[in-house]
């Protein structure tokens, strides 16, 4: 790896979008529709400076907050970004920079607009060069050893009382594997990372992480991807230590999820309101495309001595890659290459290159990685199931705590739903296979749609509440449908559980997760097969539950041949899980 | 299939079939019962891939396996096999294209190599096999052409390696062992095994694989003559067997003229029948039927662009430097634009309207340079070649542009010169747009 191939790589990524887009712009509306990418008949139903509400009567997009989008009606054309999407996804909250006083209330349709960041990655990538700022980060991803800590650091044994204290604000215990991480990160490596299984309490030991590093006299920053992840790396923060001084920059409509104590600024007004002997003090929140744009490109006087970087999983390599301009010689990296990797253009993916940070680290460096190990989410079973598929070797084995590992599924009173096994809602196994007997569907299931909808009423009428369950299927056809039968069972109920694709669902935690695998067509199966039978998704899938998971889907499923021998081996992967043979050893 | 005689014994199976089967089972018993000669030319963008894979191949041999014993081609069948065996019995370290026989099987390995001495092996050398992929990732055919080649190695050195190793196209190596593959590879093995008996012959199915296939000419027609279901988009071999077997129904027509009632009795998902109802209308009308519904206005407004090479063929993959570029002139006739050494060339007519459209990969990529040269707003460049393989379904007798028209617009031949590609570029795209080509 170079800043060459980097470069050969966004410029071949930014080929491959934009000729999927100029294929795109080829289809009829109701094609982007039905692909998930345009709504229709939308209408005002308000009107604010700089932001319009909108409503329509279906929504089956894959729209969400921070997607850009072009609005249209009759001849009248704007951009904006939807901040917040609301009323059972029926009404959009959009940002736009233009006057809406005088826009027509519609019929609007609304597309998802072409966004390029490659400029700015490519002038960031331009300006590492040996010697420049940032090198040292970039050479030890490209494989040359991290640096040593740096000279001016606390003396060990203030490090050590710092996390103690740290440790003991915080009022709860700590595991050995996140005391590990915490000591590490105190000892200022210039690259480490924190691989997160789910329910191991990443998000907490990154918030120990920052106060630590943070009470040490660092400028600490946190990055991620998102704004929401961002967003909730900072709450988190917060609420473990209120006293902490934290700031989110960034738009003020991009909120969502953070606490309201924490205010969201300009990067010129980060630290107004802090006298400036506590500006070390403050942590800096902001997204990572943000941060490049701040950090590298423009003076903003918040350069961070540490960055941490969240679902650095999820964070393409070739941006990642720039993190060491920043200029922070403490680079620590949170995430987890077992769940959603970032996305890559088609044509591209297959590419050395179209890795994530994280991945890339523990290519170049395993050792400079360590992982949590113990689950506080998910019951013995669900744990060791994902355990063994998802996280075999590499050190100490995944395992629950003691108090969730004996947790179990109930639901007192409640009848079998019709024509369902027992065990669907029985307290054991936590994981159970609901064959699915149709062979025909592709991206929407009617019988795995009514047996769902069957099983989350159930649940409702027998005291579970919408909170404790989520439904989880790969295609946004199912996902509706899965809704409209749940709603015509229980009309009355004005919420419903989640009910969406794998990607909305990660950090989730609930009691019960149903997925609708959908497909069932071998035709249809071998096309999707790499995207179907991911076993970062079936990962994310499982483990949001606690002690219940129901998959339904079809044997043909497993019989489908892929074309893609890592989508067959994702396929046997979900057999041994469905087949209760998880964990059963196919490579020596 | 009347003017086709099928062979009344089935050819040897080799590694390939594997590969047959999982594109189409009659592609496998066509590989099995039909002549050569009925193979369709390979389009000029596989035999660049082809080209390249010779060279890749070549590149890695003399780099990683420098003493390897080479075994010729051009000679027998048998003295093949006798060389191989005397390379294994002289342990030899790496042995190129060898030829791996049994009864009603063959194998010819991309390289096997020398594990180390055994005093089991039949040879006294135990060897296992490895393959030079041209591809990034490893495909489950790959594997299965690789466990067959083990089979063959098994039975000659007396010991079955548990694994086989790839080199791919990014030079990484890849071992793998055979033993997560084993259930599907006897699985395969067991369906080409049935696919040897000419009366196990499935029928041809229309899906993407078709446009590329080598059996396209004799299939395409077969399909178009016996108005197959499967010239419906949406039908997969599943529902087309569920019709036949459960309803006898095997034509379009049935389908395009069925009640709803009688589309529910034929299991077909009530989501699905305005598509088929739509796509019996094109077909019938001889109007392009898409997967998915193209916008007709965007299509008629793309400006038709066609790059002519030094040699003045156009669009030939690897062909010499472009050296002027044909533009599609609204009235008049394509006009004729020089592109200077310097990548540069006066593109004004069509770089502010939107969109572009080009035929195939080579020529898209030349179209993006000379935008990219000219500087300013690029329009979107549209691949008229990738729009046709991602949304037609059509029974096209292949990708080139010659048969595209030759399939809408058999009165309008395709010359290979820039103004006759821009021509029947439009013709292809006006179809795509609604207008009447040949009915189905």
């Amino acid at each position: 790896m170079d800043v060459a191939s980097l470069q050969d790589f966004l410029r071949r990524e930014r080929q491959a979008n934009r000729a999927e887009a100029a294929l795109t712009s080829m289809l009829a509306e109701e094609a982007l529709v039905d692909r998930g990418g345009c709504l229709v008949d939308l209408s005002i139903t308000r009107r604010q400076q700089g932001a319009l509400t909108l409503d329509c009567p279906v929504n089956e997009s894959r729209f969400r907050p921070g997607t850009r989008i072009d609005l249209s009606c009759e001849a009248v054309r704007l951009s904006g970004t939807i901040t917040d999407i609301t009323e059972r996804g029926l009404r959009l909250h959009v940002r736009v920079e233009r006057r809406v006083d005088s826009l027509p209330s519609g019929p609007w349709t609304a597309r998802e607009s072409e966004t390029d960041l490659s400029f700015l990655v490519s002038q960031c990538l331009a300006r590492l060069q040996p010697g420049a700022p940032g090198w040292s980060f970039f050479s030890t991803l490209a494989g040359g050893e991290p640096l040593n800590r740096p000279a001016a650091v606390p003396p060990t044994s203030a490090t050590a009382a710092i996390v103690d204290q740290v440790i003991a604000d915080v009022g709860r215990s700590i595991d050995s594997s996140q005391w590990m991480v915490l000591d590490r990160c105190a000892n200022l490596p210039s690259v480490f990372g924190i691989q997160g299984p789910p329910g191991t309490g990443k998000t907490m030991v990154l918030a120990l992480t920052a106060e630590t590093l943070a009470r040490m006299g660092r400028r600490v920053m946190v990055v991620a991807p998102t704004h929401q992840a961002v967003n909730n790396a900072l709450s988190a923060i917060h609420s473990f230590f209120p006293g902490r001084p934290l700031v989110k920059v960034g738009d003020e409509l991009r909120r969502e999820s953070l606490d309201d104590a924490i205010p969201c600024r300009p990067v010129r007004e980060a630290t107004q309101g802090l006298p400036p002997r506590r500006h070390q003090d403050l942590i800096v929140g902001m997204t990572f495309v943000s941060g490049l744009h701040n950090q590298a490109l423009r003076s903003s006087g918040l350069v961070p001595n540490a960055l941490l970087i969240d679902e650095a999983g999820q964070l393409p390599l070739v941006q990642g890659a720039c993190a060491g301009l920043f200029g922070a010689g403490v680079t620590l990296l949170f995430g987890d290459d077992a769940q959603l990797p970032p996305v890559f253009a088609a044509d591209v993916v297959e590419d050395p290159l179209a890795v994530s940070l994280f991945q890339r680290l523990r290519q170049a460096h395993p050792s400079l990685i360590a992982r949590l190990n113990t689950t506080y989410r998910m019951n013995a079973e669900l744990c060791r199931i994902t355990a063994a598929e998802f996280y075999p070797g590499g050190g100490e084995p995944l395992m629950p705590c003691p108090s969730v590992a004996g947790k179990r599924f109930y639901l007192p009173g409640a009848g079998i739903p019709e024509g369902l096994p027992a065990t669907v809602i029985s307290p054991e196994p936590s994981l159970v296979w609901l064959p699915t007997p149709d062979i025909h569907s592709r991206q929407a299931n009617e019988w795995e749609a009514d047996a769902i909808a069957r099983v989350v009423a159930t649940c409702l009428r027998h005291g579970k509440s919408v909170r404790d369950m989520a439904v989880v299927t790969p295609f946004r056809k199912q996902a509706a449908l899965i809704r409209r039968r749940i709603q015509g069972l229980l009309p009355a109920n004005a919420d419903l559980p989640i009910v969406d694709t794998v990607e909305r669902v990660q950090g989730l935690t609930v009691d019960l997760v149903a997925i609708s695998l959908a497909a069932s067509d071998p035709d249809f199966v071998s096309e999707v097969a790499g995207f179907l039978f991911s076993p970062n998704r079936l990962n994310v899938a499982i483990s949001r539950a606690r002690t219940k998971v129901i998959v339904a889907c079809s044997p043909t499923l497993l019989e489908a041949m892929p074309a893609d021998y890592a989508a067959f081996l994702g396929r046997e992967s979900l057999r041994r899980v469905l087949t209760g043979r998880a964990g059963t050893p196919v490579r020596a | 299939m009347d003017a086709v005689q099928p062979r009344s014994t089935p050819g040897v199976t080799a590694g390939h079939h594997f590969s047959s089967l999982q594109i189409c089972p009659h592609k496998a018993w066509s590989d099995y019962f039909l002549p050569g000669s009925l193979k369709a030319d390979p389009p000029g963008f596989l035999l660049a891939m082809q080209r390249e894979g010779i060279a890749h191949e070549e590149a890695i041999c003399q780099s990683l396996f420098p003493g390897a014993v080479r075994i010729p081609e051009r000679i027998s069948s048998d003295d093949r096999q006798r060389r191989t065996v005397d390379a294994m019995q002289a342990g030899a370290p790496a042995i190129l294209q060898a030829y791996l026989a049994a009864e009603g099987r063959v194998g010819i390995a991309d390289v096997l190599e020398l594990v180390g001495p055994s005093s089991e092996s039949a040879t006294g050398f135990l060897y296992r096999v490895g393959e030079f992929k041209r591809a990034q990732k490893l495909m489950v055919a790959h594997v299965l052409q690789a466990a067959w080649y083990t089979d063959l190695l098994g039975e000659i050195q007396g010991q079955t390696p548990t694994e086989a190793f790839f080199i791919l196209g990014d030079g990484s190596r890849i071992a793998v062992p055979l033993a997560e593959s084993s259930s599907i590879f006897s699985g395969q093995k067991s369906q080409l095994n049935a696919l040897r008996d000419p009366a196990a012959r499935p029928g041809p199915h229309l899906c993407k694989a078709c446009l590329s296939c080598p059996w396209r000419s004799v299939c395409i027609p077969e399909l178009i003559a016996t108005e197959h279901v499967s010239l419906l988009p949406g039908i997969s071999r599943a529902m087309a067997e569920r019709l036949r077997s459960t309803s006898g129904v095997t034509r379009w027509p049935v389908l395009a003229t069925a009640s709803d009632e009688q589309l529910l009795d034929y299991g077909i998902p009530s989501r699905d029948w305005p598509l088929i109802r739509s796509a019996a209308l094109c077909l019938s009308a001889g109007q392009a039927v898409t997967r998915q519904p193209l916008n007709h206005a965007t299509l008629r407004a793309l400006s038709a662009i066609s790059i002519e090479f030094g040699s003045g063929a156009s669009g030939a993959a690897g062909a010499p430097p472009p050296q002027a570029a044909w533009l599609e002139n609204d009235g008049a006739g394509p006009t004729r634009i020089e592109i200077a050494p310097d990548w540069t060339a006066d593109l004004s007519p069509v770089a502010g309207r939107t969109p572009i459209v080009v035929y195939g990969a080579t020529e898209l990529a030349i179209t993006h340079r000379l935008l990219r040269t000219a500087g300013g707003q690029s329009p979107h460049v549209v691949d008229l070649l990738a729009l046709i393989e991602n949304f037609v379904h059509a029974p096209l007798q292949g990708l080139e542009l010659a048969q595209v028209t030759e399939y809408t617009n058999p009165a309008l031949t395709c010359p290979a010169d820039g103004p006759g590609r821009v021509m029947a570029m439009r013709a292809v795209i006006n179809w795509l747009a609604g207008d009447r080509g040949v009915a189905a």
